[in-house]
């Protein structure tokens, strides 16, 4: 059993907390807002008034859920991840940004300048890091004074409302006859279904009791006390609170009182709506009465001997009587001076609370955590340590949306495709390359121009081996600022793959011709955030901010520290000797890491992996065969048990995160049904003859030797292999070497069955199954001419739906060939200390400073 | 003497070129090879792989590959490194001087340990200090020091936080930041050979101690100390030095997995992702620099025992 202690420590206890923080600031800030409206529409009817509180206190409602869910967010994954990829971090920003729309300039200094503001200037950014310091181990305890306080509010209230149900059958007895008549009446004149009422010998003012079918409670008094016709208002008046449905308006708003006790904003604005909603049923009450207001009045005046009994239920004397009086009169309030230091002592500690809770915090090194890094020549490695430090040192012409991978502005402002093989892009003026080096002598930087990216794209063209852009015709500089790009064929995955026109990073000529490869390599300068400071291979990269960058980088700089041990890695990040591993890989740390509160842990692009057959190797070549064994294992069960929740089962090779969606129809395609796979394989030939319990056909048993490499796949393939056995198929693991499974994979595979994998690339289906990759991706060895034009086709469409419903139908074929076996996806994630805020995972290098986040430390 | 060390350098040239075309053929022949890995990616520019094939020669028969391999390093040229394109002796010689100094350190630490808590077992002989010294001697070589050092790391690095657990350190930021980014992976790489020395110097003392001389010294009333140390563990010595030189070897292999753990950037590292890799000219300087480090510590530790014994003389 998990112990309080526990409990309370969990990372979404301390984001309540915050929530309950952040709720106070909210709250009060909408108690302003709707005051002055109030104050604006103080001459207008009450209607719309009550509309303004009501929403009001909706709103205080739904922001704190909505903070909730936000700073969830950027937490941890409570769950598994959805099919969608999980959106991240900051949407306030995320929404105003354009996908694929060209950027204006104005939306640009916009963006910009949002984060170039420095913190609310009201209380000094020193104070309010020490507020938050403060504040911060108090989270539980304010949670934990939050839930006792929630739990007795609850319980008043569900005590109050099984008092309330009592009160609808104790102490009661029929209405006079008069009574029921001028009810009925009236229900027909508001046009509402037949009501019922009571009187009550225990109620001392008439009250409206229930949801579902609500009645009327009079008190015995009010005969007495009160005329027919001024009975017949405070009937009307009760009628018209069950026309407008308050009673369930009521409940909400005590659920929303329950839930937020220790919010005075919430409670002012509660009363606020009572009040309205008892002067829009006077006035209801006094139109289908046709009384005048001074007979009303004087009836209210007549209700004040009633003392008010019930607050579950609403009330004719609900809100203030004085006040509903005057209302009624025509005439103003007094403003009382008390209720005005009390809300302006609201404002000033909302300001103060709003101020801790919103404060950024500038400067600060960020340190990452690298495995490997030789050289920073961003043309040429593909290594994970290397590529994380390439975007902070240069920048690429778009960069992949945080969310859906689409493409987004950077270095290019907007782009066009002015037929179906050119790409004109429209570069940001005012860019410049990093001075201070031996190329760029201090002040002596240049602007990044068309050219650079034209000398880059060739050089890239030339010298990448990691990364291609595919066939481009031409390269070109229409004018300064605009490059023309031409390919070959129509090809949309120039922009839309993350590792294609992404991955190329704008590189100064004259830095290359005068450092020369080699020392370009250790000396890089780019256009980036960040600069070179100091840099020893495998040992340590120091940078610091660029000051001329076009956005200001929240961080002072960014240290990448060598630490090659994926342990010694987690045990850093953990002390804080480190702030950020960029991409974690294994299921086994994650699950130890995501127990950590002091950590985030921030879902990026996963891979595929699956099983793979060599349809070229007997007796895989068989559909049959391979047909019977994807109906023989349970895959369902072996992935439950090994990945979740930081995996998902596949039924296809094209992943979730990006342009192509998941495929609905594949899920039908796959069946455990071993039954149906020893029948087919019966079909097939393969029966246990000899009586060995191996199903054999020819003398030759049927043996499954699946290659594979280390991680998560072993542990699902070894139940997959158990599975088999049980069977009577003679199935076995063969666990490699890197170096040695993709060669021999490569080289035909004498086994005929593999782990298949792919990091899942868009366009990763291509890789794998087409026909002209055979031998080097396409370990299959499969080719079907259908698929490959299927593949080609939607290679050369620029149309989306198009080319989406083209890949999806290459998908079904290749799946319902059975060329490979679909396990799962499984999850790579970012961990980060939970002070490091806006962090993105990489995709397409690890981006701190963008038009779509900038990086900064909350320590 | 002199001509003696030229000999014996001149007589570790064949075994270098013995040892360079072991590597070359085994790496060779050893299933897959770089070109593949690379191949094997989703995103590669199967063009520029092909091309980086030629220029570096590799779709060559792989005799005449090893040749033009020794043509380079008989003027001095170890290759280009494939998986970064970078030269190899460039990245070799930053690396090679921190395996270096950690296993030198090492060694240093190991002999610290081993020669006092030897000597110390060997003259209390089945006294508590005897099978204490002993029993840490069981435990060190018992103990894998992956595992050493992992713990090393979470209870002086983590939980007393008196020394850093990764990195080397640096000069310039004074001489204690050397030495105690030094201190754990030394001592993590030194302990099962200081184990392995402890026992060696208890047994090489008690042989030592029941010869005549050392009777006849302590017959003559010489203090013990004086026998200890200047009768006995002179001639004590021989053993333990070949044995450290032989398994300096040891520490060596031993510095790929300390270097990992402690983050420390020296060429075991290096080579390990080389052979992950199968960078082929990267493993290939590696194990030359390492054979050639190998043979320098044996003749060193030959030339040591002259210095020791004075009745050992080369010529």
């Amino acid at each position: 059993m998990m112990k309080l202690n526990d409990l309370f420590n969990r990372p979404e206890v301390e984001v309540l907390g915050q929530v309950l923080l952040h709720s106070l600031w909210q709250g009060v800030g909408i108690a302003v807002v709707l005051a002055a409206l109030l104050w604006l529409f103080r001459h207008a009817k009450p209607n719309p008034r009550y509309w303004l509180s009501l929403l009001a206190l909706f709103a205080c409602a739904a922001l704190p859920i909505q903070t909730f869910v936000e700073l969830g967010r950027s937490v941890k994954p409570l769950q598994a991840p959805s099919p969608d990829i999980q959106p991240r971090g900051n949407s306030r920003v995320r929404s105003q940004l354009p996908t694929l729309s060209p950027m204006t300039d104005s939306s640009v200094e916009a963006l910009t300048s949002q984060w170039t503001e420095a913190s609310p200037t009201i209380v000094p950014e020193k104070t309010l890091r020490h507020w938050k310091m403060k504040i911060e181990p108090l989270l539980p305890w304010i949670v934990l004074i939050w839930s006792l306080g929630v739990a007795f509010l609850s319980l008043r209230l569900v005590l109050g409302l099984r008092s309330m149900r009592r009160l609808r059958t104790s102490f009661v007895s029929c209405a006079p006859k008069g009574i029921h008549q001028s009810l009925s009446k009236l229900s027909q004149l508001m046009n509402l279904n037949p009501v019922d009422i009571r009187m009550s010998r225990i109620v001392d003012v008439p009250l409206v009791l229930g949801y579902v079918k609500p009645i009327i409670l009079l008190p015995g008094s009010a005969i007495v006390g009160l005329t027919p016709h001024q009975l017949e208002m405070i009937l009307a008046h009760e009628l018209s609170h069950i026309k407008r449905g308050d009673h369930y308006v009521n409940l909400l708003q005590h659920i929303i009182e329950t839930l937020l006790f220790f919010n005075p904003a919430v409670w002012w604005i509660s009363n606020q709506i009572r009040q309205e909603r008892e002067y829009c049923c006077d006035l209801m009450a006094m139109q289908f009465c046709k009384s005048n207001s001074r007979d009303y009045a004087q009836t209210l005046r007549q209700l004040d001997h009633l003392r008010s009994y019930e607050q579950f239920s609403v009330a004719a004397n609900g809100g203030s009587l004085l006040k509903r009086i005057f209302k009624l009169m025509g005439k103003p309030l007094m403003p009382n001076p008390v209720q005005g230091v009390i809300g302006l002592s609201l404002i000033l500690i909302s300001i103060v609370i709003a101020s801790v809770a919103m404060a950024q915090t500038q400067g600060g090194v960020l340190k990452i955590a690298f495995a490997s890094m030789q050289q920073l020549d961003p043309y040429k490695s593909a290594a994970g340590g290397e590529i994380d430090a390439f975007s902070q040192i240069f920048d690429p012409l778009i960069i992949p949306d945080r969310e859906d991978y689409s493409p987004t502005p950077h270095l290019a402002e907007s782009w066009e495709n002015v037929d179906d093989v050119t790409w004109v892009f429209k570069l940001r003026q005012g860019v410049t390359f990093q001075d201070g080096n031996e190329v760029f002598p201090e002040g002596a930087n240049r602007e990044l121009t068309a050219d650079d990216v034209v000398y880059s794209i060739n050089r890239f063209l030339e010298v990448s081996t990691s990364f291609t852009l595919g066939e481009i015709e031409s390269v070109t500089a229409l004018d300064k600022y605009t490059v023309e790009i031409k390919t070959a064929k129509p090809d949309p995955f120039l922009l839309s793959d993350p590792n294609r026109l992404a991955r190329v990073l704008i590189v100064p000529h004259e830095a290359i011709e005068q450092l020369g490869d080699e020392g370009f390599a250790q000396n890089p300068i780019g256009s980036g955030p960040f600069e070179l400071e100091s840099f020893i291979p495998d040992q340590e990269l120091k940078l610091v901010r660029n000051e001329d960058y076009f956005i200001t980088p929240n961080l002072d700089g960014v240290e990448f520290v060598f630490i090659p041990d994926p342990t010694v890695q987690t045990i850093a990040l953990e002390a804080q000797d480190i702030d950020v591993v960029s991409y974690l890989f294994n299921i086994d740390s994650v699950t130890q890491l995501s127990e950590n509160p002091d950590l985030t842990l921030l879902p990026g692009a996963g891979s595929y992996r699956g099983l793979g057959f060599n349809v070229t190797t007997s007796p895989f070549d068989e559909f049959e065969v391979r047909d019977a064994i994807s109906k023989a294992i349970d895959i369902d069960a072996a992935v439950n048990a090994v990945v979740a929740p930081y995996g998902r089962r596949a039924y296809g090779q094209v992943p979730y995160w990006f342009e192509f969606k998941e495929d609905p129809e594949l899920a039908d395609l796959w069946s455990y049904d071993p039954e149906g796979a020893l029948e087919e394989l019966a079909e097939a030939g393969f029966t246990d003859s000899d009586g060995d319990g191996i199903l054999d056909r020819d003398g030759e048993p049927l043996t499954l030797t699946i290659k594979t490499i280390p991680g998560s796949q072993v542990r699902v393939l070894t139940i997959l292999v158990t599975q088999l056995k049980e069977l009577g198929i003679d199935a076995n693991l063969l666990q490699q070497d890197v170096a040695v499974w993709a060669d021999d994979l490569q080289t035909g595979n004498d086994t005929g069955i593999f782990f298949d994998y792919s990091f899942a690339s868009l366009t990763g289906l291509y890789s794998l199954f087409y026909g002209g990759n055979a031998g080097k991706t396409n370990t299959h060895f499969y080719s079907n001419p259908e698929v490959d034009a299927l593949l080609d086709e939607a290679s050369a469409t620029l149309d989306f739906e198009t080319r989406n419903s083209l890949w999806l139908e290459a998908q079904r074929k290749i799946m319902a060939d059975r060329a490979g076996i679909p396990l799962y996806f499984e999850n790579g994630y970012a961990i980060v200390n939970n002070y490091v805020k806006d962090f993105v995972p990489g995709s397409a290098g690890l981006h701190l400073v963008s038009l779509q986040n900038n990086v900064y430390l909350d320590k | 003497m002199f001509n003696y060390l030229v000999r014996r350098l001149l007589t570790n040239i064949p075994v270098l070129l013995g040892i360079s075309f072991i590597t070359f053929t085994l790496v060779t022949f050893a299933p897959g090879d770089a070109i593949s890995l690379m191949l094997g990616s989703e995103t590669v520019n199967a063009a520029n792989v092909e091309r980086l094939r030629l220029e570096l020669g590799l779709d060559k028969p792989w005799y005449v590959q090893y040749a033009n391999y020794m043509k380079g390093l008989f003027q001095g040229d170890l290759g280009t490194s494939i998986t970064s394109q970078q030269p190899v002796a460039k990245q070799i010689f930053e690396r090679f001087p921190n395996t270096l100094v950690l296993t030198l350190s090492a060694m240093l630490v190991a002999l610290l340990i081993a020669i006092p808590a030897g000597i110390l077992s060997a003259a209390r002989r089945n006294r508590p200090e005897d099978y204490g010294a002993m029993f840490f001697s069981m435990l060190g070589v018992a103990m894998p020091n992956f595992w050493l050092g992992l713990i090393l790391i979470l209870f002086f690095g983590l939980e007393l936080r008196w020394l850093p657990i990764r990195g080397m350190g640096s000069l310039d930021e004074g001489f204690w930041d050397v030495i105690s980014h030094l201190i754990l992976p030394a001592f993590t790489l030194g302990t099962a050979l200081a184990a392995i020395l402890t026992r060696l110097t208890r047994n090489a003392m008690l042989d030592v101690l029941a010869e005549d001389y050392v009777r006849t010294a302590k017959a003559k009333g010489l203090k013990e100390r004086i026998v200890l140390y200047k009768h006995a563990l002179r001639n004590a010595i021989i053993p333990v030095l070949t044995t450290a030189g032989l398994q300096f070897g040891g520490l060596l292999g031993g510095a790929v997995i300390i270097e990992t753990i402690f983050s420390w950037p020296g060429l075991g590292l290096l080579s390990i992702n080389a052979i992950r890799q199968r960078d082929l000219p990267m493993i290939q300087g590696s194990v030359l620099v390492f054979a050639l480090c190998f043979m320098l510590v044996t003749l060193l530790v030959d030339v040591l025992y002259s210095a020791i014994d004075p009745r050992i003389r080369y010529g």
